[in-house]
């Protein structure tokens, strides 16, 4: 009965510190991952996340953030491999386990494996659509496309994200399936009461203005859709990744050869939908948190009988743990927008201005590549992140400086 | 004292070897007949692969097409669609028909090299080919008919509810068509379909 005792007070302490170790493994590694990619250095950010994780707990999450690491060097089939994984490993997880149960009741909600918050998970289809696209592989766009909808389907009562409708309209209207593109049209148009999408089209204008012109695309009218990325998602630590100062309402300006062709829109922002996503989950997380304390205090008390001291210590280190979660997929933009514009029939490559609300220019990036083509439509995509990585202009001097020691040396 | 550490040490060790000896803790590779292999998954898997194609083919040849007596008909394969929500290759399953309807000799098959090509040098390839321009293509080929498919995929899960498992019903229908280009009519249109329910826990360890 002594020997049960003993071994129950050991596995009080030993299980929450194997948690607490196990988990703080991963946690550097993708803290330097998302590091590198705001810096614009994606393949040491890829680098980082290689190879996965041996505790399978949060492989879904470096799954997210690699692929988005692949996505942002034009590396577009690595990336959907890499997001096709996280789905499928996300779908066997998607049951209650036991002994990660076990493990969260000693010490937090990070001994569960990481799945994704619904909006995180509908957003892994929404990108994987965006590479499919990349790669003209329209069919496979539209399999993303459908998951997208089967997702958004059933939110059970998690927010909707009018980006993801409009992706998934667009991808069905590229093999041809208008009706289901319209079907998706609609539901964003009805989330955005201030931009106006023609259902027939996908021409996207604003609230206040001529609503867009309806009827299937004009023969030989080229337009070019651009899916624009700004900002970071809200990470765990507070720190803002993003080296811009958005505002509130910045936008894009998307030029050819000098000519203005068109803005963008704002169709979803990942801070709202975590937010909205928090809410949701706020009630269970309560009683859960509350639950834990109960535990944790009982069984510091049990120990605190035999040995006050040790009773204490384990009080202290139990609650040290109690942490919330907060994994997410950091590298996710913060602002979706959408750009819908007629542009030249042979577009080689386009320049995006990065505006904030009052017209004040933030940066601009000239994209050649991603630039797929189906017929009359251009897809593209991009994010403010400045690509390729540059070392910062000391580095960069130090480098030529001892280029040119090497140089005086030969010379002597 | 010593002796119970030890007693339970012995059996530690014993229990071991015993897992370790037991198959299911070992890696085994065994080979399995496709057509008689059970599914593992109620997606899209290798017996699907195997045994849709091999259906409506036999449909298809059993149907009386050509008419008896008839030559065999040159044919271009213009694709299966994929409208499902899983990544699969369509390319191979409409090499899986088209082997099995040119060994019948009931047809004659037009080379997919030589469709590529002129696919590409109308700018198109075969998954994102439109309509018109496939029948288009099939006429410039020198094909009497073209073979089209499309594969769908629907799906249910139970509701929420106070169980110990889950339910998911998926169900595939896959579809050929051949259609004279001359005419634009199909001539033969079959389908076949298969479902599967799957059980999943919603505990596990």
């Amino acid at each position: 009965m002594v020997h049960v005792r003993h071994s129950l007070q050991a596995s009080l302490v030993i299980v929450p510190l194997a948690v607490a170790i196990v988990g703080g493994c991963v946690g550097p590694r993708l803290n330097s991952a998302r590091h590198n990619f705001y810096r614009g250095d994606f393949r040491q950010a890829v680098t980082n996340l290689t190879p996965l994780a041996l505790d399978k707990r949060n492989n879904v999450l470096i799954l997210m953030e690699r692929g988005m690491s692949h996505q942002a060097r034009g590396n577009y089939e690595a990336s959907v491999d890499d997001w096709n994984a996280a789905v499928e490993e996300a779908k066997r997880l998607d049951y209650y386990s036991l002994s990660q149960g076990a493990a969260s009741i000693l010490s937090n909600d990070e001994a569960m494996a990481f799945r994704g918050a619904p909006y995180e998970r509908t957003l892994l289809h929404a990108f994987a659509a965006k590479s499919y696209l990349a790669l003209q592989m329209w069919e496979d766009a539209a399999v993303e496309a459908r998951n997208i909808i089967d997702r958004l389907e059933n939110l059970d009562g998690f927010p909707d994200d009018a980006y993801c409708h409009y992706l998934a309209g667009f991808c069905l209207e590229m093999i041809n399936d208008h009706d289901g593109a319209a079907f998706q049209y609609r539901a964003a148009s009805k989330l955005m009461p201030t931009v106006k999408i023609d259902e027939n089209t996908g021409r996207i204008g604003t609230g206040s203005g001529k609503p867009a012109r309806s009827g299937r695309p004009e023969k030989g009218g080229a337009q070019l859709v651009c899916f624009i990325s700004m900002g970071s998602s809200p990470s765990v630590s507070g720190i803002v990744r993003s080296r811009y100062a958005w505002g509130p309402s910045p936008y894009a300006e998307i030029y050819s050869g000098g000519k203005l062709l068109g803005h963008s829109h704002a169709f979803s922002n990942t801070g709202s939908l975590l937010s909205s996503t928090e809410k949701r989950l706020a009630a269970v997380r309560i009683v859960k948190e509350t639950t834990r304390i109960v535990i944790k205090d009982a069984a510091a008390n049990a120990v605190s009988r035999e040995n006050e001291f040790l009773g204490e210590l384990l009080r202290w280190f139990l609650f040290a743990l109690e942490t919330p979660d907060r994994r997410r997929w950091e590298t996710l933009p913060n602002l979706l927008h959408v750009a819908r514009v007629p542009c030249p029939p042979d577009l080689k490559n386009y320049r995006v201005v990065f505006k904030t609300t009052d017209g004040r220019t933030l940066a601009q990036k000239t994209i050649d590549n991603p630039l797929a083509r189906r017929d009359n439509v251009f897809v593209s995509f991009c994010r403010d992140i400045q690509c390729p990585y540059q070392p910062p202009v000391r580095q960069r001097v130090k480098k030529s400086r001892r280029r040119i020691g090497k140089k005086i040396k030969r010379r002597d | 004292m010593i002796m119970n550490s030890l007693i339970k040490y012995v059996c530690i060790v014993l229990a071991l070897s015993a897992i370790s000896g037991c198959r299911a803790f070992r890696i085994g590779i065994y080979d399995q007949d496709p057509e008689k292999a059970r599914s593992i998954t109620e997606r899209y898997d290798p017996r699907d692969f195997k045994s849709m194609p091999t259906e409506i083919v036999q449909k298809l040849l059993n149907h009386p097409f050509p008419p008896a007596g008839a030559e065999a008909p040159l044919v271009v394969d213009m694709g299966i669609q994929n409208r499902t929500k899983t990544h699969m290759d369509t390319l191979a399953l409409a090499d899986n028909v088209t082997t099995k309807l040119l060994n019948s000799k009931k047809v004659r098959l037009v080379q997919s090299n030589r469709r590529d090509a002129l696919l590409k040098e109308q700018g198109y390839q075969l998954k994102n080919c439109p309509e018109d321009k496939r029948v288009k293509i099939g006429k410039q080929l020198g094909a009497k008919y073209m073979i089209t498919g499309s594969m769908v995929e629907l799906g249910a899960k139970s509701g929420r509810q106070v169980r110990v498992s889950k339910k998911e019903d998926v169900y595939y229908q896959l579809t050929l068509e051949i259609t004279d280009l001359q005419t634009a009519e199909v001539i033969v249109k079959k389908q076949v379909d298969r479902m599967r329910r799957a059980s999943k826990p919603i505990i596990g360890w």
